[in-house]
């Protein structure tokens, strides 16, 4: 028996490198993060082969990750390539988020046709949420949502959803609620207090108590179809407008929470209903206390904003821009402390997608994760199979964004 | 009382003394393997003293011809295939799948094609006629995903294997 014991003590209770093998999936053969992909050394792809990829989120372990690969939804470990079918593959999805039972809440818009009969506009969608038991079976969660934001740790899903008009007058401002939800057999959290206008986007503070959001006015009412953001803290149950954007100005995606006032990307707009990301957008803070916006001068005079993503810890910007008009599209992290811009990819060949949703934090704040594929040009011919190949079509790229260099 | 004392004395130096053989024999391993659980492929060299090992098949396929391809019935893709190894082969299966970008639609068609035998170095060319139409109607451009940006490509995979397990693969992407 002491024999037996003095064994285990001295040789360890396994093999020396069992659980190198544990867990993981051999990666296709570009999977390495020391080798440049286009986007700089220790980038590196979480995921392979044909399907436009879209809205990754890391479960709040950081050992998976979720994304929509053409409008279903599908999760995977985070560095193994086993895709797991969340929903059915003609779902529609928009965009996914974890809750905190390991299952996903998933919306899925309601598409509209426009008044000019060809394009196609996102109306309020329906939340479902996915099971654990393996299928791609969903349940409905809530419906007339139109935006959607995750409380740190998946504790639930904060989302804006579209009230009921409470007179006849079809004239009547439209109505924004809250409601928190926190998975398919939880009770729905509901903040009675509404929001005039209509939530076009939002995000939750770091410490989970807070949701900024991004509001507009319908037109020719008070307001006048201007964007507004607002802050709404759970503990309080109302909206405070904190700022009114001057006329013809737009917000783009969410505005982010951060320990340094609320920051949001904006710029002119030819047509007040839609958030065109065409045109140049910059990116703007307004300091707490504040209710002026006022230009983020750390990303410099010509930087062009696509999309922000505040860090875990609220003390950084995740920024996909370019720094003029001329310069290729970048990862960009922004230390609010100090003011300073440092390029996390290195950019020369790939077209990184600049959606807000696009764009995720690990939860740890060690990296961040978007979307990309190699620039387009022409039929190309690669030595692989399609499964194996990462820049040729857009796939999820893993960016470590500490101890970046200073400068570009 | 003394005997049990020195037998569990003497017992134990010689289990420490097994002990300690094993954990060198196993370091010895560790030398010889290292770290990594995979065997780690050896740098490609410019400047070695043996000529690399010859590559059983080359798939060949021209660019041209690719960009000349249409979304229609019949389109014809020749490609070569080249024996590299210093024995025949008795023969080549080829497999052409063509899918779509889109893996909620991937619409899949498989081709296949057997060639041989194949002398040492000998190339042969293999012709398949393809069907690249869209598998929507005409007029229609197939939707793309919420979300998604632009218009969804075709992709063509090509693998060559041989009896022996031997293979070789090509993807294009067709431009949209």
């Amino acid at each position: 028996m002491l024999a037996f014991v003095l064994a285990l003590a001295l040789t360890g209770c396994g093999h020396p490198s069992g659980n190198l093998w544990e867990g993981g999936t051999i990666p296709p053969t570009s999977a390495t993060s020391g080798t440049d992909l286009g986007l700089g050394s220790g980038v590196r792809p979480l995921s392979f082969g044909p399907g436009d990829k879209s809205s990754p989120r890391i479960s709040p372990s950081g050992d998976r990750v979720a994304f929509i690969l053409d409008g279903y939804v599908v999760e995977k470990p985070l560095y193994g390539q086993n895709l797991q079918l969340e929903t059915s593959t003609g779902f529609g999805a928009e965009k996914a988020e974890w809750l905190s039972d390991d299952s996903l809440a998933a919306l899925k818009p309601e598409n509209e046709i426009a008044a000019d009969g060809t394009s196609v506009v996102s109306a309020p969608g329906t939340l479902f949420g996915t099971m654990r038991d393996g299928t791609p079976d969903t349940s409905m969660l809530l419906e007339e949502v139109m935006a959607v934001g995750a409380l740190p740790g998946g504790e639930a899903v904060a989302t804006a959803v579209s009230a009921e008009p409470t007179t006849g007058n079809p004239d009547e401002q439209p109505r924004s609620r809250l409601v928190l939800v926190r998975g398919p057999e939880q009770p729905l959290q509901v903040y009675l207090r509404n929001i005039k206008g209509t939530v076009t986007g939002l995000s939750i503070s770091p410490d989970g108590r807070e949701v900024a959001l991004a509001v507009q006015r319908e037109p020719g009412n008070a307001g006048e179809g201007r964007f507004e953001v607002h802050s709404y803290r759970f503990s309080e149950g109302h909206p405070r407008r904190v700022t009114r954007l001057p006329k013809g100005m737009g917000i783009l995606g969410a505005p982010q929470w951060t320990y340094w006032g609320i920051h949001f990307v904006a710029g002119e707009q030819d047509d007040p209903t839609s958030s065109d990301a065409s045109a140049p957008h910059s990116l703007f803070r307004i300091p707490e206390g504040s209710d002026t916006p006022e230009l983020v001068r750390g990303v410099g005079e010509e930087f062009i904003t696509a999309s922000t993503s505040v860090s875990p810890d609220g003390e950084r910007l995740a920024i996909v821009g370019r720094r003029n008009p001329g310069s290729p599209t970048n990862l960009y992290v922004l230390d609010l402390a100090s003011d300073t811009l440092k390029a996390a990819t290195t950019n020369q060949k790939m077209e990184i997608k600049t959606n807000p949703r696009d764009l995720t934090w690990s939860p740890d704040g060690q990296s961040v994760v978007l979307i990309s594929r190699g620039a387009l040009s022409g039929t190309e011919v690669y030595d692989a199979p399609a499964s194996g190949l990462s820049s040729a079509f857009y796939n999820l790229y893993e960016v470590p964004v500490t101890n970046l260099p200073a400068g570009e | 009382m003394r005997d049990v004392i020195l037998w569990t004395l003497g017992g134990l130096l010689a289990f420490l003394a097994t002990a300690g053989a094993f954990l060198l024999l196993a370091s010895f391993g560790d030398d010889a393997m290292g770290s990594d659980p995979i065997p780690r492929a050896k740098p490609s060299s410019t400047t070695s003293d043996r000529e690399p090992p010859p590559v059983p098949l080359v798939l060949t396929l021209s660019e041209d011809q690719l960009e000349s391809l249409q979304r229609k019935p019949g389109q014809r893709l020749a490609l070569n295939i080249e024996n590299g190894s210093d024995e025949e082969l008795p023969s080549v299966e080829l497999t052409l799948d063509v899918v779509s970008e889109n893996t909620a639609r991937p619409n899949k068609r498989s081709y296949q094609q057997t060639l041989g035998p194949l002398a040492p170095g000998e190339t042969t060319e293999a012709e398949f006629e393809i069907d690249l139409s869209l598998p929507m109607p005409d007029g229609m451009k197939e939707k793309a995903s919420p979300g998604s940006e632009g218009q969804t490509r075709e992709v063509l995979e090509i693998q060559a294997i041989t009896p022996e397990g031997d293979s070789a693969v090509k993807t294009a992407v067709l431009a949209p």
